[in-house]
């Protein structure tokens, strides 16, 4: 069972408090993907490499999103949510998918990329309507009767729209992370608007996170010190409208009120991205027979629930 | 209910009371609940006479160092146990554990609502008085998202 304060105990992977924040030698952010992105590098990389890598990361994100954007009308996800048929999978898209499959299966169907109809038809549209059609809101159908895949290609056996917001921006983070690694970059952090991966340098330097008050985010409610892997966080508080919250349960077409938000920490920002989406439907004990990760959870009540080795002090 | 140990706050110090007594709270709850749920047996009796610690103090304030009791209680199931351990620094509490190994399914059941019960409501700190590289949270959205937004909270105002 989760200790539900464990703010001094030792922890692994838990360095010392550093004086001050790590300074970039080179930083710069971005829009992407519908939001806010930021890099830094804590190493010297030399300007004509630096622009090259700006340069590819930049088109890399621009093909990501041109690929799984359901709010784009030439994205290969709204071609499928058009005509059925049997399509090439893009390259990079089987680890996606192989998530995806994984998490629907630890939440029993709850985790689904095929949420996209419901997202939309509560107002998260392509517009941005932000206008629930409640008569249109209905259960979207199982995966095993939608999709078949394998490694070169996807069926899709009727049309559906797909909504890879789970564990989709996490996925861009750890492509972005191996873009700049095949660069020779060692010491960095890519920070998609607050779910983030990080690589110390050799001395280990940890990464202070603020983990942002789910009601104000002019505070913060404890600070992660991230060594390596990654840290993603849910919470609904700026994606709300009405009822709804970017999480929308299948079953009920519902957004989970239970939590206010979520932390993950995980080997990979797609893993700890989507299991901060599959916390919402599915206890903390059940997801760890599946999936290696921590994990903060703070309560409707504004209680909090953190696993015995995520890496953070709470205030 | 409301959780009686405070974490850290310096304005919540006065809240602490002696370990005695967030034992006997904790044995009180556990009791009332079994109590209340289970009306066909014998009404069951908190009885916090087997309370020690290795150096509990009742004065208005606490020596830094950690604090343990352990109690047990009569359940209409038979006799269970509690343990309790904080550590006091700077009058605060700053760790608690509580701990129960009950003999019987039932009481299991009402000892985990209460340890369920049992945790600490975050406290925020405003973030610019702590150093930090990075913030996560809540996402931030495209301007698209926030324009739209803003017009339904106008809608709905006007």
């Amino acid at each position: 069972m989760p200790s539900p304060q464990s703010s001094n105990k030792p922890k692994p992977k838990l360095a010392g408090q550093p004086k001050a924040p790590l300074q970039p030698q080179a930083q710069w952010s971005f829009e992407g993907i519908g939001t806010q992105w930021w890099i830094g590098l804590y190493q010297s990389v030399g300007p004509d490499t630096l622009k090259s890598l700006q340069t590819e990361i930049a088109a890399l994100v621009e093909t990501f999103d041109a690929t799984y954007s359901r709010f784009r009308s030439d994205s290969l996800v709204t071609t499928w949510s058009q005509a059925a048929g049997k399509y090439e999978l893009p390259a990079d898209m089987l680890p996606l998918l192989d998530m995806y499959k994984r998490l629907y299966d630890a939440t029993d169907g709850a985790v689904t990329p095929l949420i996209g109809q419901v997202m939309s038809d509560a107002g998260y549209d392509a517009n941005y309507s932000l206008q629930p059609k409640p008569d249109l809101l209905t259960r979207p159908p199982r995966w095993e009767d939608t999709l078949r895949y394998d490694a070169s290609t996807i069926e899709i056996l009727r049309p559906a729209l797909l909504d890879f917001g789970a564990a989709g921006k996490g996925y861009l983070v750890d492509l972005l992370c191996e873009l700049l690694e095949t660069n020779g970059v060692r010491h960095y952090c890519v920070d998609g608007s607050g779910d983030m991966r990080y690589r110390s340098g050799k001395a280990g330097e940890p990464l202070a996170v603020g983990l942002e008050h789910p009601d104000d985010p002019s505070q913060v409610i404890g600070v992660a010190r991230l060594i390596g892997g990654a840290l993603c966080g849910s919470a609904g508080n700026r994606r709300a409208w009405g009822e709804y919250t970017h999480i929308i349960d299948p079953f009920t077409q519902a957004s989970p009120q239970h939590l206010k938000a979520v932390w993950v920490t995980a080997a990979t920002t797609m893993l700890a991205d989507g299991l901060a989406t599959a916390l919402y439907f599915a206890a903390p004990e059940k997801l760890q027979k599946h999936f290696r990760f921590e994990y903060t959870l703070i309560n409707a009540d504004m209680t909090r629930l953190t696993s015995d080795a995520f890496p953070a002090e709470f205030f | 209910m409301e959780p009686v140990l405070p974490t850290a706050p310096s304005h919540q110090k006065h809240i602490i009371t002696a370990v005695a007594v967030l034992v006997a709270i904790t044995l009180i709850v556990v009791a009332t609940v079994a109590a209340t749920k289970k009306k066909d047996t014998t009404a069951s009796t908190a009885d916090a006479a087997n309370i020690s610690s290795q150096t509990a103090t009742t004065s208005a304030t606490y020596n830094d160092g950690t604090y343990s009791a352990n109690a047990s209680y009569q359940s209409p199931g038979g006799t269970e146990k509690v343990a309790v351990k904080l550590t006091i620094k700077g009058g605060v509490v700053t760790t608690s554990t509580v701990t129960s190994t009950p003999t019987e399914s039932e009481a299991r059941e009402y000892q985990d609502m209460f340890l369920s019960g049992y945790k600490s409501k975050v406290v925020g700190k405003s973030v610019d008085t702590i150093k930090l590289s990075r913030v996560s949270g809540s996402s931030l959205t495209s301007e698209g998202f926030n324009s739209a937004l803003a017009t339904i909270k106008q809608q709905a105002k006007a």
